[in-house]
């Protein structure tokens, strides 16, 4: 079971509320390449992984997205938190306020709401492993376009740790792929869910 | 929050990053001893702090609540709150 520790992984106190600012950020909670997607992603992959290197990885990223997820909520609360409906009109969220008020809702920025079609399970442990090393660089692309359009110094430290954070889960997502493909030969692989008899499937990775 | 806690709360967080971090880098490096041993002094440490940072300011997880002489889990302002950050 998951436990809970009331603390953040890393501090966040916004001094000056940009619901606008909020509505962009609101895409790493719920938005297809934010932290409710790569948490969902990596504790759904753990169960079929044939290697305890992948399993042990799976949880413990997984359990950090879930902690990203609440800096992420933390964000927008802060930017948006009692800020009057007058402002989220001349800010241009009006949309948002209409939805949801005040409160943290699972989206993308657009307004879409979290849709688990944005992540990939797929019984295949190298294909998810590709998958998530992509994912955590879309991640990383993503707070690179956020740095982008806030100049707000709190957010953006914040920001640029959750980047790094990408970086260094990219790495280790490599590692764990290297480590699977050295003991197990890459065609075993693919057919863990179940052996594949087609000839075609058996490429050279 | 004021200065003190603050700093109590900054090094236990980041005790905690650091041995989080390193915890994945033993994932993919199970026998990679050096690192084992600099995981177990970071994790002693954060206990450390942890333990001196709830006497002073409440329980971190909820069952750490079990050690005070009422239920003061839900007392201390929340992690996304700005009272529990600096």
């Amino acid at each position: 079971m998951f436990s809970y520790n009331k603390f953040l992984e890393y501090p966040i106190k916004i001094k000056k509320t940009d619901p606008r600012l909020a509505n962009v950020i609101i895409t790493q909670y719920g938005g297809p390449n934010g932290e409710l997607g790569a948490s969902l992603r990596y504790l759904s992959q753990r169960y079929m992984m044939p290697d305890d290197i992948t399993k042990g990885l799976l949880t413990d990223i997984g359990t950090e997205e879930l902690g990203h997820l609440e800096m992420i909520g933390t964000l927008v609360t802060q930017l948006s938190g009692g800020v009057p409906p007058e402002e989220w009109l001349k800010m241009g969220s009006a949309e948002y306020y209409a939805d949801n008020g005040v409160s943290v809702f699972p989206q993308n920025a657009q307004g879409t709401p979290f849709s688990a079609a944005s992540i990939a399970v797929t019984g295949d442990p190298l294909t998810n492993l590709y998958e998530n090393m992509a994912a955590e660089q879309k991640a990383r692309a993503v707070y690179d376009n956020i740095l982008r359009l806030s100049d707000d110094v709190d957010v953006n430290n914040v920001i640029k740790f959750l980047r790094e954070r990408e970086i260094v889960h990219f790495q280790r997502f490599g590692e764990a792929k290297r480590k699977l493909t050295s003991r197990k030969k890459a065609h075993s692989l693919r057919c863990f869910a179940a052996p594949i008899k087609y000839k075609s499937y058996d490429i050279e990775l | 929050m004021d200065n003190k806690q603050a700093q109590a709360l900054n090094k236990l967080q980041s005790y905690n990053f650091a041995a989080y971090d390193l915890l994945l880098y033993l994932d993919t490096h199970p026998d990679d001893k050096p690192a084992f041993n600099m995981f177990k002094e970071l994790v002693a440490k954060f206990k450390e702090l942890k333990a001196a940072y709830q006497k002073s300011y409440g329980p971190l997880t909820a069952y750490d609540s079990a050690m005070s002489s009422s239920f003061d889990w839900i007392n201390s302002p929340w992690p996304w709150e700005k009272e529990a950050n600096y």
